[in-house]
């Protein structure tokens, strides 16, 4: 327990996919002018990420890890080159099939999430929670904390962004800085505020 | 002899007006052709004036034509076609005149610059040097306040920039409207830009001051306390480099000339640089930008592997564009990238091995840089294969220009190294130089990117985002005359 608490910390706070790695960065930027559409999409990555790097494990563990496919009795064969088409192409069909669940049996959730899910299946940081998964080497069990921690910790910076914008409106920042200039600036000190979390050990 | 007879006041008034009659006619008579000279001189050192040939100080009218005569070759054109037109001499075909005559004119369609007439043919000067054409002057008009404006529109050979716009006919208040012909406002046009990148005409006069050529290509400064003439000069282009006036006959020009394609393919590839940076302006591929550039040797292979998958991505996609199926066409896209970023993986496992441990997931995860996803979906999808090939290497080189600067001052002073080789020497190797850690880490990058964007927004102001804030809202609402 203790060890999937200390994953999540990580995943959250520490190697925030935003912040630190630099993940997710489009719709980071492009997404967060209101707190409410930020809100939004940050529940969307968090779902998504969460039904998605568990789908990747079983993949990656059953199909493209070296000597995955013993169990066919083909010991020598390592698919692990398809890895990137793989991954990719779980991440864009589990999107449409979650896209079509939702709509279908969560009309309340649809209405706030529909818009932004389509835009998720090539948002970075949800093949960048697959990739790191692969590179190291998760459990199931690991991998799905993992990918909620880190969808969660995406969706405390934009929404922390966004209202950081917000309020960024009442200052008079001198006009070639505006808009997207500033917004590099404003996360790059949120960056630094969240290195303060680095060291961190539970 | 009596005055007062009515025979004589008869004869008298007669004689009075045979002999001033015989004066007046012989005066018109005998000047007439140098009258005539001088209004054509006139006009020749207008086109010159226009193209910027003619020499500052008097001219004698023999220099004049004798200029005229070496650099500028009038040729006329049916304007709806934009074809040279036949059976036209050219040296005496006189747009006003055929304007005018119903047989060589049509009604104009309803238009700002409130022309009425429009010509079927008119004539555009070539200005020619060593026998190229340097510069097409273009005759315009148009209503000002008080009366019809006539000039010349310089353009350069590529149709686009101005070179300048001189009236020589109007009748616009001295001082005010007449300030036209003030040669400091002529001035003003050299160097802007008539049409925008798809040709549309875009020039105009703005009220209040447009700054320079680069901050403002497509305005002109106002005229102060003319807001009509300036209002008329802006119409009046508007409508002569539009398609009812010479936009046909440019576009024939440009065709011909193969100046489209040449401009277009330098545009495809060189705008994406700056003018269009693909991260700077359309915060497309950040993630990667920022993650590998804390060393210039990993920010180059991501320049060169991004370069590689965006023009073959380009290039596929546009050469398949007119098979893939609508409902599938993302995921198509997808397969194609994802493809030849694993190729793309698998050469740099094999010859880069040490750059590919640091690049990590980040090659990977060109899959998903927006910017490859964003130029087969945008661009590919609707051109053809060369051009998409330029589309590739020029918004390529955009994004290698910011990792590549991004890269050199946060390995510059990180680690007072540039590739891996020591520039700086740093404290910890007996050196002099104090690393600055903060640029090996995650907020740097950010920082630099912000400055980058700044410092690119403040050489082109065009790019600025008009976030109105709200401080500056009440600075307005409390001194309105602060507002322009």
């Amino acid at each position: 327990m203790e060890h999937f608490l200390s994953l999540a910390t990580k995943a959250i706070f520490v190697e925030n996919m935003a912040l630190a790695f630099f993940l997710g960065m489009c719709s980071f930027l492009a997404v967060s002018k209101k707190v409410e559409t930020a809100n939004g999409l940050g529940l969307a990555v968090v779902f998504v990420l969460g039904v998605t790097t568990p789908i990747n494990q079983l993949l990656n563990t059953a199909l493209l890890k070296d000597g995955a496919l013993e169990w066919a009795g083909l010991q020598n064969v390592n698919l692990g080159f398809l890895t990137y088409l793989a991954l990719i192409g779980t991440i864009a069909a589990t999107v449409q099939v979650v896209e079509m669940a939702v709509d279908k049996f969560a009309p309340a959730l649809y209405a706030a999430l529909g818009v932004f899910l389509p835009l998720i299946a090539v948002n970075c940081a949800i093949l960048g929670g697959a990739l790191f998964m692969v590179e190291r080497d998760y459990t199931l069990s690991e991998a799905t904390v993992f990918g909620i921690g880190s969808g969660i910790g995406w969706w405390l910076a934009i929404v922390a962004l966004a209202a950081v914008r917000e309020k960024l409106k009442y200052s008079n920042v001198p006009p070639p800085l505006r808009g997207l200039g500033i917004t590099f600036i404003v996360v790059g000190l949120m960056s630094m505020g969240f290195m303060a979390f680095s060291g961190i050990q539970l | 002899m009596d005055k007062n007879s009515t025979g004589y006041t008869v004869i008298f008034a007669a004689a009075v007006c045979l002999l001033c009659g015989a004066a007046v006619a012989a005066a018109a008579v005998g000047l007439r052709d140098r009258q005539e000279t001088n209004k054509v001189v006139d006009r020749k050192s207008k086109v010159l004036a226009a193209a910027g040939l003619l020499p500052k100080g008097k001219v004698s009218a023999e220099e004049i034509t004798k200029l005229y005569a070496s650099s500028v070759v009038p040729m006329v054109y049916n304007l709806k076609t934009g074809k040279p037109a036949e059976g036209v001499d050219a040296a005496t075909f006189d747009a006003q005149a055929a304007m005018k005559d119903p047989t060589t004119s049509s009604a104009a369609p309803e238009n700002l610059a409130k022309v009425a007439r429009v010509p079927n043919n008119s004539v555009v000067y070539e200005i020619r040097k060593n026998s190229k054409t340097i510069s097409l002057v273009l005759p315009v008009e148009g209503k000002g306040l008080w009366s019809t404006l006539y000039g010349f529109l310089a353009l350069t050979k590529d149709t686009v920039d101005i070179k300048g716009l001189i009236f020589y006919q109007h009748g616009e208040t001295p001082g005010l409207g007449g300030e036209v012909d003030n040669p400091d406002w002529q001035a003003l046009w050299k160097g802007r830009k008539a049409f925008d990148s798809d040709f549309k005409p875009k020039i105009q006069v703005i009220k209040g001051t447009a700054g320079s050529v680069e901050a403002a290509p497509y305005d002109v400064d106002g005229l102060s306390g003319a807001t009509i003439t300036s209002r008329g000069v802006t119409d009046l282009l508007q409508f002569w480099l539009g398609d009812d006036g010479f936009g046909p006959t440019l576009a024939g020009y440009r065709t011909r000339k193969g100046v489209l394609k040449m401009a277009k393919a330098k545009d495809i590839a060189l705008d994406p640089l700056v003018n269009n940076n693909p991260i700077a302006l359309q915060v497309l591929g950040i993630c990667s930008a920022l993650a590998v550039t804390t060393k210039m040797s990993t920010a180059a292979v991501m320049s060169v592997a991004v370069l590689f998958v965006l023009i073959g991505s380009n290039l596929t996609v546009s050469l398949v564009r007119n098979l893939i199926p609508p409902s599938i066409r993302i995921i198509v896209q997808l397969t194609i990238i994802a493809s030849l970023v694993i190729i793309c993986d698998q050469v740099l496992k094999a010859f880069l091995f040490d750059i590919s441990k640091q690049l990590s997931v980040f090659v990977g995860l060109i899959i998903t840089n927006c910017i490859v996803m964003g130029r087969a979906e945008g661009f590919a999808m609707q051109n053809n294969a060369k051009d998409s090939i330029l589309d590739g290497i020029g918004n390529a080189g955009g994004y290698a220009l910011v990792l590549l600067s991004v890269g050199f001052f946060r390995e510059l002073f990180g680690s007072g190294q540039l590739f891996g080789l020591t520039i700086l020497p740093s404290v910890n190797n007996g050196g002099w130089y104090q690393p600055n850690g903060l640029m090996v880490l995650a907020p740097s990058a950010f920082l630099l990117i912000g400055v980058f964007i700044w410092v690119v927004r403040l050489k082109k102001p065009s790019q600025v985002e008009e976030d109105f804030h709200v401080g500056e809202l009440a600075h307005h609402a409390a001194h309105p005359e602060a507002v322009r």
